[in-house]
């Protein structure tokens, strides 16, 4: 069941076209990554779903609910977060939340907001201000809030700006714990490594436009490169090259382009087989060549 | 049921607010300095010869009620509509019914050397209520949207499964709620200070209220001459009145966060709507003073920020003009209204882009 639809959504802000003609659906169950430059009208296309700008033209339903037309029913299944979750510095995050409970309608708040902020680990800390909370503990409050409500669909804009590592993981195990318990996310993200291990699908948009949606795993065995490390670099380069591989040999490595999953692993057997040593061998993503493919070099994701 | 719960949101906002205490600590202030310029009168009054009370004040009442009644009398005769002579009338008006009531209700003046700090009380909010106290409202609430819009909350707020309107009308009340309460316990610490510093004394002294004031040209008088008419007044003692006006203060106080509401709903920043509010405030107040005698003043609602003064002839000499608590009660409705209509509508359809 689509718990999120975009019909052609347009949004015009002056005379200029932020998002042109959306069309995309998100399943229950389901991580939808939305990649694309800053600036692409990622955020603009996030503040429409939550409600916060009215599209120009076209509709979005969430369950089924327009969200212009009948908000309230269509916002009872959001959580979100919309940027920086800027909560209220001053009260407490228990105050926060039941600030927030009130607003969603939920019945027994006291044990929800107990609920929530056990499942983002935030139990102990939840009666002190939030201005003394780490950007972490933050965004774990934001992510309680977004929960409060116990929505069908939630949607988190650039979520993991300003994480840790350590930090960025937990999140990404919390959305998938999330998401198989049946929550449809949506996800945006200029970030191509985030998206490759948190989404099941993605859309790519650039200037307000989607250029391609594909399932991560599609775009995963799409054409790629291999970097590899092996003993006797140079024979091994005229090797390949014989056997019509493109290659370049640089730094001690060598780099294979354009090849898929399968074409991969078979180049390495046979390596094998030819008794050259592969000490080292590293796909850069099929995903990061098509992402890079698909938005032209400049504007690419800035995989860290 | 939902709009309750925007309300309690609301009043948990604001009370827990650092602006609430700047709020209070300004308010103490002032409340402190109340109580000094007290203390000093009362120093200087002290120095007046005490007169033993005398004891017969009835007949020396009853006796000045006789002549003026006579002097009132021998005027109604021939009316030349002259400034002295309706000046005379009316302090005679005046005399007649200050000793009908002294002699009605049993209340003997008070001794020249002790301060009603019933009085002084009800003159000092009637001066801190065109400046200091709507100051205070637009420090209070004054950011009440601008402030969440500035702070990026706003978007948390509205992605919520609630009318932006029911939002709005949480707020306002909140607003409304908690400046009329301000300003009605801020009255009422005037009038505790008083009482502490002057004595409780004055209670029952009588004061006036349904006051017209009338405007007499006159050739080689530049600005018309006011003079206040007792006709149709009305003499309460001085604690009722006070209760009435602390009702209008609050009243006015409500408007006053209205109009400060409405800034910031339609002004970007919490800096920008809480300056523009308390802008008007003292532009406001400038300009009645500056414009006098125009007519267009008396639709300014800084004008009416004393509503008391309305109903007591104050508003009237300060502006120039004659004006009515009626009159003043519709133009702060009719600023009221007017701005919420403007909030509400922009708020309704606005695109939240940089919160």
């Amino acid at each position: 069941m689509n718990v999120l639809q975009l019909f052609d959504v347009t949004k015009r802000i002056g005379a200029r076209e932020i998002v042109r003609q959306l069309n995309m659906s998100v399943r229950e169950g389901e991580v939808y990554g939305f990649l694309g430059p800053n600036g692409a009208g990622k955020t603009t296309t996030i503040r429409m779903i939550v409600g916060l700008i009215r599209p120009t033209r076209g509709a979005i339903h969430i369950c089924g609910h327009d969200v212009v037309e009948e908000p309230v029913a269509a916002k009872r299944h959001i959580g979100a977060i919309v940027e920086n979750p800027e909560m209220y510095g001053y009260l407490t995050g228990r105050q926060n939340l039941l600030h927030y409970a009130r607003l969603a309608g939920v019945d027994h708040v006291d044990e929800r907001i107990r609920q929530v902020a056990r499942r983002v680990g935030l139990e102990d800390r939840l009666d002190d201000k939030v201005k003394r909370y780490s950007l972490g503990m933050r965004q774990r409050l934001g992510v309680a809030q977004a929960l409060i409500g116990d929505p069908k669909l939630l949607v988190l804009d650039e979520p993991t700006n300003g994480l840790d590592p350590a930090g960025m993981r937990e999140f990404r195990e919390l959305i998938r714990a999330l998401a198989a318990e049946g929550l449809a996310v949506f996800v945006s993200s200029h970030l191509l490594s985030e998206v490759e291990q948190m989404c099941d699908r993605v859309a790519v948009l650039q200037q307000g436009s989607v250029i391609a949606e594909a399932s991560v795993a599609e775009l995963r065995t799409r054409a790629g490169s291999l970097r590899l490390r092996v003993s006797r670099q140079e024979e091994a380069a005229a090797w390949l090259r014989a056997r019509g591989w493109q290659v370049e040999s640089a730094d001690g490595r060598l780099t294979v382009v354009d090849l898929d999953d399968p074409a991969a692993a078979k180049l390495i057997r046979e390596l094998v087989e030819a008794e050259f040593e592969v000490y080292e061998a590293a796909r850069t993503g099929g995903l990061e060549a098509s992402f890079l493919a698909l938005t032209g070099a400049e504007s690419g994701g800035n995989a860290p | 049921m939902t709009l309750w719960n925007v309300v309690q949101n609301e009043w948990m906002k604001l009370v827990r607010r650092r602006r609430l205490t700047i709020v209070v600590a300004l308010a103490l202030c002032l409340v402190g300095m109340f109580a000094l310029g007290e203390h000093h009168e009362k120093q200087i009054v002290a120095r007046v010869a005490t007169q033993a009370q005398s004891a017969d004040w009835r007949a020396s009442t009853q006796a000045d009620l006789q002549a003026a009644q006579r002097a009132l009398n021998q005027m109604s005769g021939a009316s030349s509509g002259s400034v002295m002579e309706a000046q005379t009338r009316s302090s005679l008006e005046q005399r007649i019914q200050e000793d009908r009531y002294r002699l009605a209700h049993d209340v003997a003046p008070l001794a020249p050397n002790l301060l009603n700090g019933w009085s002084n009380t009800s003159q000092f909010v009637g001066e801190a209520t065109k400046t200091f106290i709507p100051l205070l409202v637009v420090i209070l609430v004054g950011d009440i949207v601008a402030g969440e819009m500035t702070q990026g909350t706003i978007k948390l707020l509205v992605v919520r499964p609630v009318r932006r309107r029911t939002l709005l009308v949480g707020k306002w009340l909140v607003s409304v709620a908690s400046s009329g309460v301000l300003a009605f316990l801020l009255c009422f610490a005037f009038l505790g200070v008083a009482l502490a510093v002057d004595g409780p004394q004055g209670a029952m002294q009588p004061e006036w209220l349904n006051v017209s004031v009338r405007f007499f040209t006159q050739p080689g008088i530049l600005q018309p001459v006011p003079v206040a008419l007792y006709d149709h007044a009305l003499v309460w003692p001085a604690w009722q009145a006070f209760l009435l006006q602390s009702a209008l203060v609050a009243g006015a106080m409500m408007a006053m966060a209205t109009i400060a509401f409405t800034c910031s709903v339609l002004l970007p920043s919490a800096m920008v709507a809480t300056s523009a509010a308390m802008g008007a405030v003292i532009i406001g107040f400038v300009v009645s003073a500056m414009a006098r005698g125009q007519s267009w003043v008396k639709w300014l609602f800084t004008t009416h920020l004393s509503l008391y003064g309305d109903l007591a002839g104050g508003t009237a000499f300060t502006i120039g003009s004659p004006v009515s608590l009626t009159g003043g009660v519709v133009v702060l409705i009719a600023w009221s209204v007017v701005l919420l209509a403007a909030a509400f509508v922009r708020f309704g359809r606005q695109d939240i882009l940089n919160a």
